[in-house]
């Protein structure tokens, strides 16, 4: 009997996680890019010398407990109207179904430049970008 | 010794972190936010993630250092 694991269907092998020291000798050799970084991945600007490791947290404030999309556009382009993602009508209509469509690579070329160099915002995802192009065109064709 | 921990998200979505000493003791959430927002508006620093875009967190950390008389 043949394996039906294998058709058509990718399957992607997690690596086992690994404290963050071990990750660390494993990906970077040099120890001073090592020690401007915490435990979580952070980057030290300032006050890197001062040792934290032993501490305890007294106080902890969240600021990012709303993960509103930000926009990081240029107001002085012409089109940036026809870009502009309501902030507030997505978290009120949340993106929510999921639908996997294949496109052309240029295509997904073109989302990957939107998403890093027209929205260069780490709130806006993918599925903000395509939802609003939908949303665009729908428009224009309804005109 | 008490050591204020402000972390930020860059443009490039990575953290970026600066810590104070001397801090004084009655810091509450809204000086700290008022004081982060500062930093981010005044667009100083620039990290490895890019530019300081929004405020992540910040935390009060206590460590004791306790002197040997050798």
């Amino acid at each position: 009997m043949k394996n039906t694991n294998n058709l058509g269907i990718l399957q992607v092998k997690k690596k086992p996680s690994l404290p963050y020291s071990e990750i660390c000798d494993s990906e970077h050799d040099d120890n001073e890019t090592l020690d401007s970084f915490f435990e979580d991945n952070s980057e030290v600007l300032m006050g890197e010398d001062i040792d934290i490791k032993n501490g305890t947290v007294e106080k902890m404030f969240n600021f990012s407990k709303t993960k509103e999309p930000i926009l990081n556009i240029d107001v002085a382009d012409e089109d940036t109207y026809k870009l502009n993602i309501d902030s507030k009508q997505t978290i009120d209509d949340p993106l929510c179904i999921k639908r996997s469509y294949k496109l052309r690579p240029s295509t997904v070329k073109m989302l990957n430049e939107l998403k890093c160099f027209v929205y260069d915002d780490p709130y806006i995802k993918y599925q903000d970008i395509v939802d609003t192009a939908i949303r665009f065109f729908y428009d224009y064709k309804k005109k | 010794m008490k050591v204020l921990v402000m972390e930020f998200l860059t443009s490039g979505g990575t953290k970026a972190a600066i810590r104070f000493s001397n801090i004084k003791d009655n810091l509450d959430e809204e000086a700290v936010s008022k004081a982060m927002d500062t930093i981010i508006a005044k667009n100083i620093f620039f990290t490895k993630g890019g530019e300081l875009r929004t405020k992540d967190s910040a935390r009060i950390v206590e460590t004791i250092t306790e002197d040997l008389v050798i």
